[in-house]
């Protein structure tokens, strides 16, 4: 008895007087954190236009820099690039429709129906060839641009299913990343399956319009783009409601796991309870503050993204109805009603564009609220 | 120019009346050779246009579109004015000839533009 006693004192009194301290790690969590935030965007500098370059790679810079006064800068800088190529374009459309409608007045004084017809064809066919020039380069733009865009968002998803789980959010990291993923997927595939396809059914029936003489499809063709878009727009919404509302209740769902855990940590642990609480806050605030930076970094890198583009589809559809108001003016009916086609399938280009932009814009500020809500738990 | 070209379409119309009256087998190939000299006259008015397309400064690209036009312009030009002086000469299954060459002269410069199409039209098609 005496014997187990004094091994008891013993050990109690070796277990009391062992010094305890927690390990410290040679990089703190916040350094971490900073490292992620500032090492995050570099692997998109690539796909990033040049006007945007200049602001440099990091989340945070990338945040601090996207002001009004930058984006019209870069509106600017985008302008001065485009007006260079599209001023060309521009005077080979108005030489093209001069010189139609030099031949319009010239065929006048050839009575022969067959050389008028064929004068008529050799006049359409160059307007044909201008005007399908000038259109491709801006259909490959849309095009890699879908591709950049989808590319930045499958490597943002990685980063922003972390930064949820990171603080904590585990379901709505899934149910965001899920969501994400077949938004990518979805506009990847409007890509291919949409985008081409549509273009190449109004190049067919514009090409049967503008050379087939009596045939007008532009009718047709407008009624194609139309449903295309109509049906976009649907499925948009409805992705955008369902998936929001998916984000919201998993956000709700975490931010009540949360509130129980912290509030049995307060309860249940003595002495440290309440210092871990305020510890989870305070984590779940910084994160919320990183997951804010990149969410605006994201916003500003979509947007320099999808802003040459949209320029240039614009700048383009403006040529094309300039153009089409001088071939109209100077009694060229059918090249007219040629540019205009073309003016139209550039606006369903800028329709996929822009809802694509718009949807990925959506989902990160979605996600910037999320750690907005976070931060305020 | 313009009163060059006047004064020799009714040089022309003068000879040729003064012809039929003295000589009137001879009337035809003095309308002829007059018809040839003014259509070339006109086509030679033709040149400054052309220059100043080729000094513009995007002409590399307008020169691939204008110069089909211009040329398919003249043909029909020349196949008209052949055409009507076969007519004239009462030769109709010539001038209509004649008009069907024409045509197919303009089809035939335009296959490197039905060429250039149909090459985008692939490249669309096939991605």
């Amino acid at each position: 008895m005496k014997v187990k006693f004094i091994t008891a004192t013993v050990l109690l009194a070796l277990f009391l007087t062992a010094g305890v301290r927690a390990e410290e790690p040679e990089t703190g969590s916040s350094d971490v954190l900073v490292e992620f935030g500032e090492s995050s965007l570099e692997e998109f500098s690539d796909i990033i236009p040049a006007a945007a370059q200049d602001i440099g790679s990091d989340a945070a810079a990338i945040a601090e820099e996207f002001t009004v006064g930058r984006v019209v800068d870069m509106i600017v800088a985008e302008l001065g690039e485009l007006v260079a190529p599209l001023t060309r374009q521009l005077s080979i459309l108005l030489g093209v429709v001069i010189i139609m409608s030099a031949i319009a007045a010239a065929k006048n004084s050839i009575s022969n129906a067959g050389l008028t017809a064929a004068l008529e064809y050799a006049a359409l066919l160059c307007a044909v060839l201008a005007a399908y020039g000038a259109v491709s380069g801006v259909w490959q733009r849309i095009a890699d641009t879908l591709d950049n865009l989808t590319a930045f968002m499958t490597g943002l998803i990685p980063m922003m299913g972390t930064l949820y789980v990171a603080g904590g959010n585990v379901t709505t990291a899934a149910v965001s990343s899920a969501g994400l993923m077949t938004l990518t997927a979805f506009c990847e595939q409007l890509s291919y399956y949409v985008l081409w396809p549509v273009l190449r059914v109004c190049f067919g029936l514009s090409l049967i319009t503008g050379l087939g003489g009596q045939v007008s499809l532009s009718g047709v063709t407008q009624t194609l783009r139309n449903m295309f878009t109509t049906t976009l727009a649907f499925i948009m919404s409805v992705l955008t409601f369902v998936i929001s509302n998916q984000v919201n209740l998993a956000l709700s769902a975490d931010n009540l796991s949360a509130r129980v855990m912290k509030f049995a940590a307060s309860s249940y642990i003595p002495v440290v309870g309440g210092a871990l609480g305020d510890a989870i806050r305070a984590i779940g605030g910084s994160i919320g503050v990183l997951r804010s930076t990149l969410g605006t970094a994201s916003v500003a890198v979509i947007f320099a993204l999808v802003l040459p583009a949209v320029l240039q589809i614009y700048l383009c559809r403006f040529t094309f109805s300039l153009t089409a108001s001088v071939a109209k003016l100077v009694g060229c009916d059918r090249e007219s009603s040629l540019f205009d086609e073309m003016r139209g399938m550039l606006g369903f280009g800028l329709a996929i564009l822009v809802s694509c932009a718009v949807m990925f814009l959506f989902f990160v500020t979605t996600f910037s609220r999320a750690a907005v809500g976070m931060v305020m738990q | 120019m313009m009163m060059k070209i006047c004064g020799g379409a009714l040089l022309v119309a003068f000879v040729t009346l003064l012809i039929r009256q003295l000589k009137p087998e001879m009337t035809m190939p003095v309308t002829v050779t007059g018809a040839v000299i003014l259509l070339l006259a006109v086509v030679g008015m033709l040149a400054p246009q052309i220059e100043y397309i080729n000094g513009l400064w995007y002409a590399e690209e307008l020169r691939g579109y204008a110069t089909p036009l211009v040329k398919s312009l003249g043909v029909a030009l020349v196949a008209q004015t052949a055409s009507d002086l076969c007519r004239d000469m009462g030769e109709n299954s010539a001038a209509s000839k004649v008009e069907f060459a024409g045509k197919l002269e303009i089809m035939l410069i335009c296959l490197p533009l039905i060429d250039k199409l149909l090459e985008f039209a692939r490249g669309l098609l096939l991605g």
